[in-house]
């Protein structure tokens, strides 16, 4: 049984403190919401999460190791997209480097099938957000960590992440998801960053 | 080794594309090429006499230019983040970005240095021992370069910096890739040379070998 457990998280930056005493125990197939002002620190705990930037005090555990390792996708502000690649380039590159072999599929899964010969400067910022989701797809990863991830969607690609996410559950993952937008109607842990 | 031919490829199709920053690289090591023989004045034998110098230096100014570019670009739109977490190494993500500079901006100004040697009264003979200075002495700027590049990743002025961190270090490639050549020229000496040559190739190896570990390392503790 797949399981992370946070405790007592805190995270200071040039001694100024972002946040401190988050603690929570995820087991497979469970969502947890972010929620909370902007600058309360939702980003940051992703990234600490994510092994981006160094814990200041706590630990993070995944089936009582002390790291993620590699079971994990961040899917934050910053896509990775660059602009004179096309979207078929972009996931053919992370499909093959995360051995996944239905790319395509997952193309026309996140509805960028017709557009995937153009190259992703003349994408929406919306596009881009879609493709950024299929990189997680083809990451295959147990544990999404996802910030803001509505941003730039429209109803349909909110509906389909929704859609994403309860498969990703229903199969064992575990999500931590900011956001402000209360798209999801069922989690099963909140963290508010405000308090 | 799957995953990083695919990186390879990828970062050498980046490097080559419109934007790539061997244009300017090449733009500006062939007018500076151009340039000093008509400052220096019309001395052939002056201009001949410290032309290895001039390539040289051009060479190591030139790079100044692409250095800033190896990871700034990853890590502003988010494919650092990305790599970071993906199943590639840091150490190997480092090792690749500076063989794909070396690439991309090295080799090309290697291409053209026979023909703007042409404009510095270069001896056609030694030509070939220039080339060979540079095949073995250019690698150590690029490895030693992604250090200046990782350091200074998140710094506001890192245009600034890079060359400030990393001009001590390549003082020595310059004293012997020139110095190689000027032995040459002057002393007709080809042992002399090929100590120098085999110190550059010794300097190359040794930052090909360690520098993708230190990067890696600036890395980790430099990203934020």
């Amino acid at each position: 049984m797949r399981k992370l457990n946070v405790s007592n998280l805190a995270c200071y930056r040039s001694g100024n403190k972002i946040f401190s005493d988050i603690s929570f125990d995820l087991n497979e197939g469970d969502v947890c919401l972010l929620s909370g002002s902007n600058g309360s620190g939702k980003t940051t705990l992703l990234r600490v999460l994510a092994g981006l930037i160094p814990i200041s005090y706590g630990s993070i555990e995944y089936n009582n190791m002390n790291t993620l390792e590699d079971n994990f996708y961040i899917l934050g502000h910053r896509l990775g997209i660059k602009e004179e690649v096309t979207p078929y380039e972009d996931l053919l590159f992370w499909s093959s480097i995360y051995n996944y072999k239905n790319f395509e599929n997952v193309l026309k899964r996140v509805g960028l099938k017709n557009y995937k010969s153009l190259k992703c400067k003349y994408l929406s910022q919306g596009q881009k957000q879609r493709l950024a989701i299929s990189r997680l797809l083809v990451s295959k990863k147990s544990i999404w960590l996802l910030d803001e991830p509505l941003s730039s969607l429209d109803k349909e690609g909110v509906s389909l992440l929704k859609e994403l996410i309860d498969e990703h559950n229903k199969f064992g993952g575990i999500a931590v998801i900011s956001s402000h937008n209360d798209f999801l109607k069922k989690y099963d842990f909140h963290i508010n960053m405000d308090k | 080794m799957k995953n990083l031919k695919l990186l390879f490829y990828r970062e050498i199709k980046g490097s080559f594309n419109l934007k790539g920053s061997y244009i300017l690289s090449l733009a500006f090591f062939s007018i500076s090429i151009i340039l000093l023989p008509i400052g220096v004045g019309p001395n052939k034998g002056f201009i001949s006499s410290i032309a290895p110098g001039l390539v040289w230096v051009s060479i190591i100014l030139t790079s100044l230019l692409s250095l800033n570019n190896i990871f700034y670009e990853d890590f502003n739109d988010g494919t650092l983040d990305l790599f970071k977490i993906g199943p590639l190494s840091i150490v190997e993500i480092c090792f690749i970005k500076a063989l794909v500079h070396w690439i991309s901006n090295f080799l090309p100004l290697i291409i053209v240095t026979p023909i703007l040697s042409i404009f510095l009264n270069f001896p056609p003979n030694l030509l070939i021992y220039l080339i060979f200075s540079l095949i073995l002495g250019t690698p150590s700027l690029s490895f030693i370069g992604i250090l200046g590049s990782s350091l200074t990743l998140s710094l506001k002025q890192h245009n600034l910096l890079i060359p400030l961190i990393i001009f001590p270090f390549f003082i020595p490639i310059l004293i012997f890739g020139s110095g190689a050549i000027s032995s040459l020229m002057y002393i007709g000496f080809e042992d002399l040379f090929m100590r120098q040559v085999l110190i550059l190739a010794g300097l190359s190896g040794l930052s090909i070998a360690l520098c993708p570990f230190a990067c890696s390392y600036i890395l980790n503790v430099n990203y934020d």
